[in-house]
């Protein structure tokens, strides 16, 4: 019984995530699609040079009547949205950014989050088949092989780093090694799997 | 495989029907008519006792090696 609470548990959670990537997908989509449109409308949108991180900061003034005497005074607000970044990080406005980089980055997010929602697919397709009492069998196998591909795949669309804006240039090549992690825990549990289903069968056939 | 199940030939012997053998023995007439077709891919020592109680055999009566 806990254990059919806890897969239950598993399988809501696994869909309301799910759907948080695709809203988050069509969003990323969106963005980049009216940025191309009016990019006027991200003025404060500032990206970091070193990691690509995007966050928003815009200083605003507004002149105020001086509560002391005759005038007016200038006041000076900053809005922050996002993570500050520490002292000597380059920072670069978005639309300083090269068309090139934004297409890079908009399509190694996309793979991203599209490879993130087929992996949580298949995650809940493995829980629900252990929630009907349906667990060795092929179908999981090829699941859990898919799962491990895809995380290989994870892996390779943030090997390579490619920023490009005025006054900052970078190329790098990093591994990305907590999917690698995932892939071989997933290809590990696909021939556990494979065993387990061999053991079933036999099983069925014993008189 | 190798492994020839005659249960067919002791259950005419002792003019036993497949229902009356599965009932006795206590297994299901579908895993009766898979070990008696030679599909199974084992046999528990408790089901072959089950069954050579029941039809009043030795275990060499029910399995045959035939080599191939």
């Amino acid at each position: 019984m806990k254990k059919n609470t806890l897969l239950a548990l598993a399988s809501v959670v696994g869909t309301v995530f799910s759907i948080m990537l695709i809203v988050a997908l069509l969003a990323f989509t969106g963005f980049f699609i009216f940025y191309q449109i009016k990019p006027s409308a991200f003025e404060g949108v500032m990206v970091r040079a070193d990691n690509q991180e995007i966050f928003y900061e815009k200083t605003v003034s507004r002149e105020v009547q001086s509560t002391t005497g005759p005038g007016t005074n200038k006041i000076k607000r900053t809005i922050k949205v996002g993570k500050g970044v520490e002292k000597g990080v380059a920072v670069v406005p978005l639309e300083k950014v090269h068309l090139a980089t934004l297409v890079y980055l908009y399509l190694q997010q996309i793979i991203s989050l599209g490879l993130l929602y087929l992996i949580t697919r298949e995650v809940l397709k493995v829980i629900n088949s252990v929630q009907v009492l349906d667990t060795f069998r092929t179908g999981n196998v090829q699941s859990f092989r898919r799962i491990g591909f895809m995380c290989l795949g994870l892996s390779l669309v943030q090997w390579v780093t490619f920023f490009m804006a005025e006054g900052h240039s970078t190329f790098g090549f990093s591994i990305e090694v907590t999917p690698l992690v995932f892939m071989l825990a997933a290809f590990i549990l696909a021939e556990i799997f494979k065993e387990g289903n061999q053991l079933y069968e036999q099983e069925q056939l014993t008189i | 495989m190798p492994i020839i199940v005659n249960i067919d030939v002791m259950m005419a012997r002792r003019k036993m029907s497949l229902t009356e053998l599965a009932e006795r023995v206590g297994i299901t007439m579908a895993n009766l008519s898979v070990l008696k077709t030679g599909k199974a891919k084992a046999v528990r020592f408790s089901t072959l006792e089950a069954i050579c109680k029941e039809l009043d055999c030795q275990p060499g009566d029910v399995l045959e090696f035939r080599p191939e």
